[in-house]
């Protein structure tokens, strides 16, 4: 079993895969939950732990809007699931059924009024772009993460291996370098991206990725320091430093805190995937 | 003269998007003026990191693009952070002076 988790422009991705499943025939149906209504946004791991068991073999994806909804998808779209679906997430929510939070769109059905939604979504969804900078002046950042955070990370480590296509974190202090990896690889991955280390151990707790892009030299702390503190707290996490530099130490460095790739810019198109590839590999060989 | 910006790699990880390009050309223009001003307010200090942290990122930016020559310069200027002002004004004003090239490679796209 498979399970996408679309937390990053979500309408806009589930839009895109309508469109595709217009012309492949490949999703007929989605269940959408209107969690915005429950006054709070639902966590990802608890979405996933209430579905997860009625999925069974099939290919699903769940994604999370920016305004708390989400929408469950699952490969055919076979509405024999949905009733199941449905009362197992009021159950969660601890509703009675009556709230009627869900629709489902049956593709062949309601595919314009899918569309429809999602644009609408789309229309309102905020542009959030984490600031730019060290927000340390004094260029020294101690990354930690709280018990919390931790424990989301070991839960959702080992559901990371579930995912279809990995997910993706680039760290880079260079909006230019920032911009090329994220345009690349957004159209593949889900991807997600910091511009300094704060940034990045914040999101890395949010959002556990599968690689993470780490550039060496950060505003506010060396990138060795925080790939050997994500190894530490997340020793299945699979690192790729990236770095101006070809320095023998930096080598030696990466090696000695069991980073999995290590890119020299310019970045290529080719080098990028390679290490994709190998996250693949890898864990095709110790599922 | 060789053209100062070789766009194959770059375009092979936009898959010729243009819209991206431009983004991404705007992106360099910005970097590089920020990163110019701080090299000139920063080359008065002997062994100055901001000079060497800036040349170093200036470097990236520009092998990324894929303007060889205008990286090169970069990486000569941070490496050789710790020498005096003058010849460090020099460097800058070779990495102006090439800047300027790429820039005006770019417009003509």
């Amino acid at each position: 079993m498979l399970i996408d988790i679309i937390n990053q422009n979500a309408e806009r991705v589930l839009l895109s895969a309508v469109e595709q499943s217009d012309q492949h025939h490949m999703m007929r149906g989605a269940l959408h939950f209107n969690c915005s209504k429950l006054g709070r946004k639902p966590q990802q791991e608890e979405i996933l732990l209430a579905v997860r068991p009625l999925l069974h073999d099939n290919h699903a994806a769940i994604y999370f809007f920016h305004d708390g909804d989400l929408v469950v998808t699952w490969n055919g779209g076979q509405k024999t699931i949905l009733d199941d679906l449905c009362k197992r997430l009021y159950a969660h929510f601890q509703l009675t059924g009556n709230e009627a939070l869900h629709t489902y769109y049956d593709f062949n059905a309601h595919g314009e009024d899918l569309r429809l939604m999602l644009r609408n979504k789309m229309k309102i969804v905020p542009k959030e772009r984490p600031s730019e900078g060290n927000s340390h002046p004094d260029g020294v950042f101690s990354p930690a993460f709280t018990k919390d955070q931790l424990d989301y990370i070991k839960k959702f480590g080992a559901e990371r291996r579930l995912f279809a296509s990995p997910t993706i974190l680039i760290v880079e202090d260079q909006a230019f370098s920032r911009t090329l990896l994220e345009g690349m690889l957004r159209k593949n991955y889900i991807c997600y991206s910091a511009s300094n280390a704060e940034q990045a151990v914040a999101l890395y707790a949010e959002h556990p990725p599968c690689i993470t892009f780490l550039d060496i030299e950060l505003p506010d702390v060396n990138g060795h320091t925080l790939a050997a503190f994500f190894k530490k707290h997340d020793p299945d996490g699979f690192i790729v430093m990236v770095t101006g530099n070809n320095y023998e130490n930096d080598v030696k460095q990466a090696i000695k805190n069991k980073v999995r790739g290590f890119v020299v810019k310019p970045f290529s198109k080719q080098k990028i995937l390679e290490c994709i590839k190998k996250y693949i590999r890898e864990r095709k060989l110790n599922p | 003269m060789n053209a100062p910006v070789d766009l194959t790699n770059l375009r092979s990880m936009t898959d010729g998007d243009k819209d991206m390009e431009k983004e991404l050309f705007k992106e360099f223009y910005t970097s590089f003026e920020a990163g110019l001003n701080l090299l000139k307010t920063s080359c008065t200090d002997t062994a100055s990191e901001t000079w060497r942290g800036q040349a170093h990122a200036l470097k990236g930016i520009a092998l990324n693009l894929g303007a060889e020559t205008l990286g090169t310069l970069c990486k000569t200027a941070q490496e050789s952070y710790i020498i005096p002002e003058a010849p460090k004004l020099k460097m800058l004003e070779n990495i102006r002076a090439e800047y300027e090239r790429v820039k005006v490679f770019l417009h003509k796209l």
